[in-house]
């Protein structure tokens, strides 16, 4: 098992957001997480990312046989959990090339792999920005800057291609997205697929889904999975709704 | 949505900055704080008439040389020690400064510097190696006045310059090979009386740069002066001139360092630089003066009247800097924009740290018509630092058609430190267009976050986000430059990182 | 140390200390003699400012220094002041040379529940225990016109908007300048309640068209939490006149204010807002909108004080200049180390409409917190040529281009003001003044 999450809490400031949250991903799985706003959808993804705001209260994340809690956010990045942010962040200055060059070395030095020079990153990069069908400028210009929506989005899967995580988190991706641009982010990850490559992607809507097909779709509520199924569920969602599957779940 | 939302604004204020202060107070790495112990000659401490005139004998100064100084003592005596600038410091007391130290060997600057590189005290060579100053001739693409104390000991490539017709030389030498041209031009861009400080150094003014570009020379190398300040309770007072005639282009470069002292030593030098028609100066610095222990005790008083002027049309000025030492800087590189279609230009980099305070800018005084001036200023505040943009940008109305842009950027870095921005403008002709902009930011914590999570860490992420901030004015330095001025702002901000 | 006076400056300084003299021997309460003792040490040591004085480089006080005006007693108005009122219902309150005028004005105790106005010479009579009229003297005496005012200040106006209250009608303050030579030395202190909202209008006028007046006020505003204040004013004293005012602004958490000035008349007149932001979460915008035409010295100024976490400002200052006209735009946002989120964001800009009109500019920038937005930005020039075409290529005459873009230009800082017919009646003026530019 890639990720085990037991009775996960988590809390900012004095609010808690995750009540007791498990999940369990195998490596090569792609699992949905949807649910309404506020149900902690966004809170999860942070903390498993080691965002320092949020509180872990009580209970364990096991990644790859490692207590993933216990580590800073840039060990558990080196260690291949990926975080593709609903918001990537802009950084004025700095070039996409110099960004990911170190960050690819700091993985590579993790996994006993030997730095790659300027010359070798750039034939690295060249490849997956062929791969990703991306704009040929990309390594020369700033972080995110000036970048659309779209874009923004379309670097994090960049920056996934060149990380080569065992992990991907997909914080709410196809927010702001018109549909060509949500379906070029949907091909990036379809061609990043792999046996031990396992994704989570969290989402509001069912149609990201229609491009990226999960193997499991849970729904997140009130801090906890009140229900897990295949994809039919999301269809299922996408025809009724939440509030039906709320419902049944405070009745019961 | 609403999570993201929370995730911004619940941020913990307080500790936030635990990590970066930590880092921040790490062992601070001057590199360059070693002392050299040769044979010295030092004058008793203190200031008056006599001293002065010691000093223009010490150099076999021409008598026009001594009543420059002389009249610029006069006047220093009548004024006040500025205390305007946004930086604190009690006032000094001059009699408790050295005004000349040299090298025993080095000192007869009239005779025996020009061409024998034997004449260098071993002790300061080791010195300037040590540095990493080429002051031997060699391969590098670079010439290279080094100067120490109060004298310049070397200066490299004189001869291929010669066949240029590029005069290279110390200040001292200048005085005796090239009166004429001196006298042209000496004080008539810095006068003796401009400013408290200047007329210190017009008075007492040690040694430095003389450099001459004749008519059309585009000069094949960087020129580059090394200034080091060694001794205790010494003052440096360079005095730099640097002319380019008509069609000619320089790019000269300038860096310095002292040892590590306890109290805090005086610099005070006067660069003059003369922009002819169609003639073009780069003028680079990187300053990294010592800036005194924790408190800032010990380090350099830099006080330096730097000024241009662009005499004929299409003439430019451009001013790079990096000021990363020091205790306090006092610095205003300025272009006095008086030929038609001139351009000068500013731009500078300044981190403070711990208790440094630097109030630095420029003026750009625009006369000429369709003058333009750009001035892109960097200012960096970390630990309890205060740093401060000050400038003035100055249309008279005569320049018809000017057109300036300023673009004043400050980053925070930590909670105790302040920045500020005063620009000054005056505008008196309607045709003119000046734009200014200034914004203030910090290192986000988002930012931080985001290159945490693809495995960078944060060291690495505050040195990356520093230099990106930057970059506008780094990529206007030469090349070695840059590199250096990078290093030296990761080492100022974190000590370990470089 | 003594500063170096010219003797005129020393011959009006004298002039003015001898006025204070007059003043104090007529003064029977104790504290006030102590006050005015207080403003006249201060005034003595800051005389009045020079060139070289950093704040009033651009401003020169010569044309004010080289005449002396004295405070001339109660004058009666002359029949044409109606024309000075605006259209808009209003509550009306009428100054004339600085004092206040009982009959012209509506009757005071009409006024709507929870507001208490008194003229600021009834307020001293009434009043034994003087100390909440004169709380803040500390920070009112750092300007020398504001000493000067404590020095000779003999009325003004009182107003007080008791908590929740919300007064529908604006308060509309005229202050007629009916006699040359004459010193109207006016405190205004204004104190709003919690959750309370006004708005005040003050208009400033001479009723000649020649001869010089002076009118020096010292304006203080609380605001308590949550009360929302706006203020108008517009200075349109005739072109020999001098104008000095120091407005000093007090918020309270979660207030806001708003405040617009449109500067006309003068010969110089200087407007300064010191604001202080003493609670979290408070909001204010500072506007102005400034004309000067022939030998016009227009100075507006800010000073802006964020000293709690989460407040938000907003400033855009304009300057029309033409002639030989002066525009001086000074304008300073501190943020205190406790100031965290701050958001401040200041303006400047401004239109050069002939070759010998001058504009100095110094938007400041003093940060002392690290988590803040702040934000400031200048441009001087002409009207942008493609603008200026791009309304002819569709059909409009250059000359009217020129005016259509002059006057949206400075009438912009004005869209701040909420009531429509304030708004438009505001925008009028200025556009009515704009019409004296040589402008096609």
């Amino acid at each position: 098992m890639l990720l085990n999450i037991e009775n996960l809490q988590a809390q900012i400031d004095e609010k808690v957001i995750l009540k007791g949250l498990n999940l369990q991903v195998n490596a090569g799985e792609v699992h949905a997480i949807m649910g309404p706003n506020g149900a902690g959808k966004s809170t999860l993804a942070s903390v498993l990312a080691g965002r320092e705001d949020y509180e872990v209260s009580a209970g364990a994340v096991d990644f790859d046989g490692e207590d993933l809690l216990a580590l800073d956010p840039e060990e558990r990045a080196r260690k291949g959990l990926f975080l593709a942010f609903q918001y990537p962040v802009e950084i004025p200055g700095v070039s996409n090339k110099l960004f990911m060059q170190t960050a690819v070395n700091a993985v590579r030095q993790e996994r006993g792999l030997p730095a790659l020079d300027m010359f070798d990153f750039d034939e690295f990069a060249k490849e997956r920005i062929a791969l990703l069908e991306m704009r040929a400028d990309l390594l020369e210009r700033s972080v995110n800057v000036g970048f659309s929506g779209g874009e923004k989005k379309r670097n994090d899967i960049f920056q996934m291609a060149l990380l080569e995580p065992k992990l991907c988190i997909m914080d709410e991706t196809d927010s702001g997205l018109d549909i060509d641009a949500l379906r070029l982010v949907a091909n990036g990850v379809n061609a990043l697929r792999s046996p031990q490559r396992s994704f989570i992607v969290v989402t509001h809507y069912q149609r990201l889904l229609d491009y990226i097909k999960p193997d499991h779709v849970h729904v997140l509520y009130d801090g906890r999975i009140i229900k897990s199924g295949g994809f039919e569920l999301a269809l299922e969602l996408e025809k009724n709704g939440y509030d039906e599957i709320i419902q049944q779940y405070q009745n019961a | 949505m609403a999570e993201a939302k929370q995730m911004i604004d619940l941020t913990p204020a307080q500790s936030e900055y635990e990590e970066i202060n930590q880092i921040l107070q790490k062992k601070f790495n001057y590199r360059e704080g070693f002392e050299t112990k040769t044979h010295v000659e030092t004058f008793e401490k203190g200031i008056n008439e006599q001293v002065v005139r010691a000093i223009s004998a010490k150099k076999n100064e021409p008598q026009w040389m001594l009543d420059f100084r002389l009249k610029a003592f006069a006047h220093w005596q009548t004024m006040r020690e500025p205390h305007w600038a946004k930086a604190k410091y009690a006032p000094l007391d001059y009699q408790d400064y050295s005004y000349y130290s040299a090298p025993e060997c080095g000192n007869c600057a009239g005779s025996c510097g020009t061409d024998d590189a034997q004449a260098i005290d071993p002790e300061v060579a080791k010195a300037f190696a040590a540095l990493g100053v080429p002051i031997g001739d060699n391969d590098a693409n670079v010439a290279v006045d080094a100067i120490f104390d109060s004298i310049s000991v070397s200066t490299t490539k004189r001869e291929e310059l010669a066949k240029y017709g590029i005069i290279f030389c110390s200040f001292s030498e200048a005085v005796q090979e090239h009166p004429e041209l001196v006298q042209k031009y000496m004080g008539t861009v810095v006068p003796y009386y401009d400013n408290y400080f200047a007329a210190l150094n017009s008075a007492v003014a040690s040694d430095g740069t003389f450099v001459y570009v004749p008519p059309g020379v585009r000069c094949p190398m960087d020129l580059s002066t090394y200034f080091r300040i060694n001794e205790a309770k010494t003052g440096q007072f360079e005095r730099t001139i640097l002319v380019a005639e008509k069609g000619s282009y320089v790019s000269y470069l300038e860096g310095c360092s002292a040892p590590v002292r306890d109290t805090y030593q005086l610099h005070a030098a006067v660069v003059e630089v003369i922009v002819h028609e169609d003639a073009e100066v780069k003028y680079s610095t990187v300053q990294n003066w010592y800036p005194g222990d924790e408190n800032c005790e010990g380090g350099i008083l830099n006080f330096v009247t730097k000024r241009g002027i662009c005499e004929g049309r299409n003439a430019k000025l451009s001013w790079t800097q990096a000021e990363t030492g020091s205790a306090i800087t006092w610095k205003y590189p300025s272009c006095i924009l008086k030929g038609d279609n001139s351009i000068g230009e500013f731009y500078s980099v300044a981190l403070t740290n711990r208790r440094q305070q630097a109030d630095t800018g420029t003026k750009m005084i625009h006369i000429g018509k369709n003058t333009r001036s750009t001035i892109i200023s960097k200012g960096l505040s970390a630990g309890k630092s205060d740093n401060t943009y000050r400038g003035e940008v100055k249309i008279l109305a005569s320049a018809e058609g000017a057109r300036n842009f300023t673009q004043c950027d400050s980053m925070l870095i930590g909670d105790q430190c302040g920045a500020h921005t005063f620009p000054y403008i005056e505008v008196e002709n309607a045709t003119a267009q000046i734009e200014h902009e200034a914004t203030t930011s910090r290192i986000g914590e988002d930012q931080l976050f985001y290159c945490q999570q693809r495995g960078i860490s944060e060291q690495d992420a505050i040195s990356m986000i520093v230099n990106g901030f930057c970059k506008e004015v780094f990529s206007e330095l030469p090349l070695e430059f840059a590199q250096e001025a990078e290093e030296l702002l990761a080492i100022s901000l974190e000590g370990s990182v470089g | 140390m003594v500063k170096k006076r010219s003797p005129i400056a020393q011959q009006a300084l004298d002039f003015y200390l001898q006025q204070a003299q007059q003043i104090a021997q007529t003064s029977q309460n104790p504290f006030l003699s102590k006050v005015r003792q207080q403003a006249q040490e201060r005034f003595v040591e800051q005389a009045f400012p020079t060139a070289k004085d950093e704040d009033w480089k651009y401003s020169k006080l010569s044309g004010f220094l080289a005449q002396h005006f004295s405070q001339q007693g109660i004058s009666q108005p002359v029949a044409n002041w109606q024309a000075w009122m605006p259209s808009f219902p209003v509550i009306k309150l009428v100054w004339v040379d600085g004092h206040f005028c009982e009959t012209l004005s509506d009757e005071l105790s009409q006024l709507p529940a929870g507001v208490l106005l008194e003229s600021f010479a009834d307020a001293l009579q009434a009043n034994t225990e003087l100390g909440g009229l004169f709380a803040n003297q500390d920070t009112v005496l750092a300007e020398p016109f504001a000493s000067l005012n404590s020095m000779l200040f003999q009325d003004g106006m009182v107003l007080e908007v008791a908590a929740n209250v919300t007064l529908s009608l604006p308060i509309f303050v005229l202050h007629l300048q009916t006699q040359p030579l004459h010193h109207s030395v006016l405190r205004q202190r204004v104190s709003v309640g919690e959750n309370a909202e006004v708005t005040l209008i003050e208009r400033y006028v001479s009723l000649q068209s020649q001869g010089a007046g002076c009118v020096n006020v010292v304006t203080e505003i609380e605001l308590g939490k949550h009360a929302r204040v706006q203020q108008i004013l517009l200075q349109e004293q005739n072109r020999d006149s001098f104008y000095f005012n120091n407005q000093f602004i007090y918020q309270a958490e979660a207030s806001q204010f708003t405040t617009f000035y449109g500067a006309i008349g003068s010969q110089l007149s200087r407007h300064q807002n010191h604001l202080f932001m003493d609670g979290e979460q408070i909001e204010n915008q500072q506007n102005s909108a400034c004309i000067g035409l022939g030998a016009q010295t227009v100075d507006s100024r800010t000073c802006t004080h964020h000293n709690q976490a989460k407040g938000f400002s907003r400033q855009l200052h304009k300057f029309v200049l033409e002639d030989q006209a002066i525009g001086v735009f000074d304008g300073m946002i501190r943020v205190d180390q406790q100031a965290q989120k701050t958001d401040g964001q200041m303006d400047n800009k401004n239109l050069l409409l002939s070759d010998f009109a001058k504009m100095n500019t110094k938007p400041k920038l003093e940060i002392y917190a690290d988590d803040v937005k702040c934000s400031h930005g200048s441009a001087s020039g002409q009207i942008d040529k493609n603008q200026i075409f791009y309304l002819q290529a569709r059909g409009i005459h250059k000359a009217d281009a020129l005016r259509m873009i002059t006057q949206a230009f400075l009438l912009e800082p004005a869209e701040v003001v909420r009531q429509e017919p304030i708004r438009r009646w505001v925008m009028e003026r200025l556009a009515l003044a704009l019409q004296q530019t040589h402008l096609p």
